[in-house]
């Protein structure tokens, strides 16, 4: 048996657990100083990859009697953990202790009561008036190791809740994975709303918060955000011809951004909202050009009598990928934001389009036409082998990332009708459907984190 | 059947085991003077050994970071098969990770008491090496 | 097989005579839209029977409706275009004008100079298959090369602008190849 079989061995069935643990047992066994051999073991990848979790109603202290708040924070915090698909959530028809009768702080309710419905974490915590706010003291609870894994008090209006809940899955997944959760953020999309105009709208991931942007009876496309949450750039056809719009979301008001060189095609908000990356059609040719707000062009970037568009920035700002027919056929390419070469990154495929890079800058998903449909690809930022997400009979299209990096939104159309899913990257796992309903949802972008 | 693969697998390990060609780990070797060849080929001290592994990576959950993480932990277990002390010897730096795998040991407590002739090892302690590893489709 | 986007009530339920599509738009490509139903493709059919010619005297002689208006108004692909400027169709991808286009670049130049050249809007249109910002480009390039066309027959340029929808306001929603053939067009919006 070499090593490297091993290796290899390790990933499969119960079988090869068995022989690892064998050739494990052969060399495990080493003196200790006592003179007793010290025994040894390695355990490569855990047994299960969710976490069992109970989700206990959060204890009234006054300002909660008909627990309604508690419901609002259990449902967006259930709703947002079973998207993470990193916990399997305890039915509360198991749970024992009754959450208004028991203590929420350490020390003040017994830990048997979940270690015996085999919680390996716990939240508990409880609603109260503090100076005029409402207040949610909630804590997480490791009941393996009977201590607090974290604690949290978030003081806001009663229309803070869902925020609250979706602030505290993030941190949960912090202490529990390592890597804080991307659910304090919102997605911008595309929808006709059940009507027959695409408008824009901005909702939460777990579908909550649903907020129109547009109401214009024409055509809004390529919503696109910068670092700022609250900052929201798309292309719409409202005054007649395309334009960009910069629109701040917290108080309504709106830029228009046209080109005084051509037709805009799409648009994207750097990250730090300063400049903006805009394909411009002029006299045929659309080439990708750095503005600032005004509209004003900075910089040319890519020079081209062929399509570029769809640009996309790297997270640093530094990097954009975009789409160009310049060798034949639609490809991914990559250019800096300073002017510098432009770099082909897809080779396979002859439809290659709507790239987004990863948060870390290491990967670009995009778009590639399979016959009459399109499937969600990964590729490296180096080039290479590109990774096929999406297998199904739905066309899947307009990857977005999340702020952490370890999902993607994108849109599944099927039957004329579209909506957008939650997928895992690292597994390509299809996590859950986002939107529900007959109208057309598409083109969804992720937001950065509302809480910097 | 699994009498049948515990003989063949003894069969190998003893075969490798003569070859000396150790495929992991450090420390002072595995070997001789200690009764450890003894250990080695001992249904008893492997089926114990095992099951309490499979026990611990059963016990153990863990999603993210990347797949180098490797946390080295000693545990003790007592004649009952409690585990009585867990130690970080080497963290990840991923409290993340360090805290999963001081879960899985604890969660898996009790232990199947260990046989009697190898109780005093088991106490003193086990020295266990968690890796992540890549994610395989068991998710 | 017939798949209809929801929201779309005039295709719904309705069952179109595929045959009678190609027909008209193959031999009749000059008429804009003969998409919607049976009755529209036998009009189409009929409308061109005549002496092409005389479609500007069928059309109006004033300003026509841009295809976006036409969707707000629930009319587009559905009801006859009053556009006297026939609209030219391209292949799939691409944004050449075809060679038996050219007789309809040539009849819309012939229209617009005994109209006195009014502005003209030149919208491209792309058929659904592509991603949504790569039919914007390509539409553009439709669009510029019917602009182009029509200039070196003789229309002033600054009378013609563009505009590109991309796939966005397709003339027929169904999910065939009659279909995409009758969106990827040039359409001709006289502006006044």
């Amino acid at each position: 048996m070499k090593p490297k079989l091993l290796g290899t061995l390790r990933r499969r069935g119960p079988v090869n657990v068995f022989l690892v643990a064998l050739a494990a047992t052969i060399f495990s066994v080493a003196l200790a100083a006592s003179g007793l051999a010290q025994i040894k073991m390695e355990i490569v990848g855990p047994g299960s990859r969710q976490f069992q979790i109970a989700i206990s109603a959060l204890k009234d202290l006054g300002a909660d009697p008909n627990h309604a708040i508690s419901d609002d924070f259990v449902w967006v915090l259930r709703r947002d953990l079973t998207l993470s698909s990193f916990f399997k959530i305890i039915s509360p028809e198991a749970y024992i202790e009754d959450p208004q009768q028991s203590g929420y702080k350490l020390g003040e309710f017994n830990f048997d009561d979940w270690s015996s419905i085999n919680a390996e974490f716990l939240v508990k915590g409880a609603v109260y008036q503090d100076q005029g706010k409402l207040a949610l003291e909630v804590y997480l609870y490791d009941v393996v190791q009977r201590r607090q894994a974290l604690g949290k008090r978030y003081l806001g209006s009663r229309d803070k809740v869902a925020e609250m809940a979706r602030r505290f899955a993030d941190a949960i997944l912090e202490v529990t994975t390592g890597q804080r959760g991307p659910f304090d953020s919102k997605i911008a999309l595309v929808s006709t709303g059940g009507g027959r105009f695409k408008e824009i709208f901005t909702m939460s991931v777990d579908g909550r918060d649903i907020y129109r942007v547009t109401n214009n009876n024409t055509i809004n496309l390529f919503p696109s955000f910068g670092r700022d949450p609250n900052e929201l750039l798309y292309t719409s056809y409202k005054s007649g011809f395309p334009a960009l719009y910069l629109v701040d979301l917290a108080h309504g008001r709106e830029i228009e951004i046209r080109s005084r060189d051509g037709e805009i095609v799409d648009g994207a908000l750097s990250p730090d909202g300063r400049t903006i990356a805009a394909s411009i059609a002029q006299s045929g040719a659309t080439n990708i050009y750095l503005l600032d707000r005004s509209g004003t062009i900075l910089r040319t970037l890519t020079h081209t009598n062929s399509i570029n568009v769809g640009p996309a920035f790297s997270a640093d700002g530094q990097m954009i990928a975009f789409t160009s027919d310049r060798a034949g056929t639609p490809q991914i390419y990559l250019t800096s934001v300073n002017g510098g070469p432009v770099r082909r990154l897809t080779y396979r495929g002859d439809y290659n389009t709507t790239p987004a890079i990863s948060p870390k800058g290491d990967r670009v998903a995009y778009q590639s036409r399979n016959g009459n449909k399109f499937d969600i690809y990964l590729i490296s930022i180096k080039g290479g082998e590109p990774t096929r997400l999406t297998n199904d009979d739905a066309s899947n299209q307009h990857p977005s990332w999340s702020p952490d990096g370890r999902y993607i939104v994108y849109s599944a159309t099927r039957n004329g009708s579209s909506r957008l899913y939650l997928m895992l990257v690292e597994t390509g796992k299809i996590v859950s459907a986002l939107t529900e309903g007959n109208s057309y949802d598409s083109s969804p972008t992720w937001s950065w984190w509302l809480a910097q | 059947m699994r009498q049948r693969l515990l003989a063949e697998h003894l069969a190998e390990a003893q075969r490798t085991a003569r070859s000396g060609t150790p495929l992991e780990g450090k420390g002072t070797g595995a070997g001789e003077g200690s009764g450890s060849a003894g250990i080695q080929s001992d249904p008893e001290f492997i089926y114990y050994y095992r099951t309490i592994k499979e026990r611990i990576k059963q016990s153990w959950t863990f999603y993210g970071g990347n797949s180098e993480l490797t946390t080295v932990v000693l545990f003790s277990i007592d004649e009952n098969g409690n585990v009585t002390s867990t130690r970080i010897v080497k963290s990840s730096h991923d409290l993340a990770f360090d805290n999963s795998v001081v879960r899985a040991i604890r969660s898996a407590s009790p232990l199947p008491p260990p046989p009697e002739k190898y109780r005093a090892q088991f106490s003193q302690g086990v020295e266990a090496v968690f890796k992540l590893g890549e994610l395989s489709s068991q998710s | 097989m017939i798949q209809v986007r929801r929201g779309r009530g005039g295709w719904r339920n309705k069952k179109v005579n595929s045959a009678a599509l190609i027909f008209a738009f193959l031999a009749f490509a000059l008429v804009p839209s003969g998409c919607s139903s049976k009755k529209n493709a036998a009009q189409a059919g009929a409308a061109s029977s005549g002496a092409p010619s005389t479609l500007g005297e069928q059309g109006l002689t004033g300003p026509s409706s841009s295809s976006l208006a036409q969707f707000q108004r629930g009319t587009l692909g559905r009801s006859r275009d009053t556009s006297p400027l026939a609209d030219i169709h391209f292949d799939f991808d691409d944004y050449t004008v075809r060679p038996q286009d050219s007789e309809i670049l040539r009849r819309n130049a012939q229209w617009l100079e005994a109209h006195g050249n009014p502005r003209v809007q030149i919208e491209g249109h792309c058929d659904e298959r592509g991603s949504e910002e790569y039919n914007i480009a390509l539409g553009a390039k439709r669009a510029q090369a019917a602009k182009d066309y029509l200039v070196t027959l003789g229309v002033p340029a600054d009378r013609l602008s563009t505009i590109s929808y991309g796939k966005e306001l397709p003339l027929c929603t169904e999910h065939t190849e009659e279909c995409y053939a009758l969106n990827r067009r040039a359409h001709f919006v006289v502006l006044q």
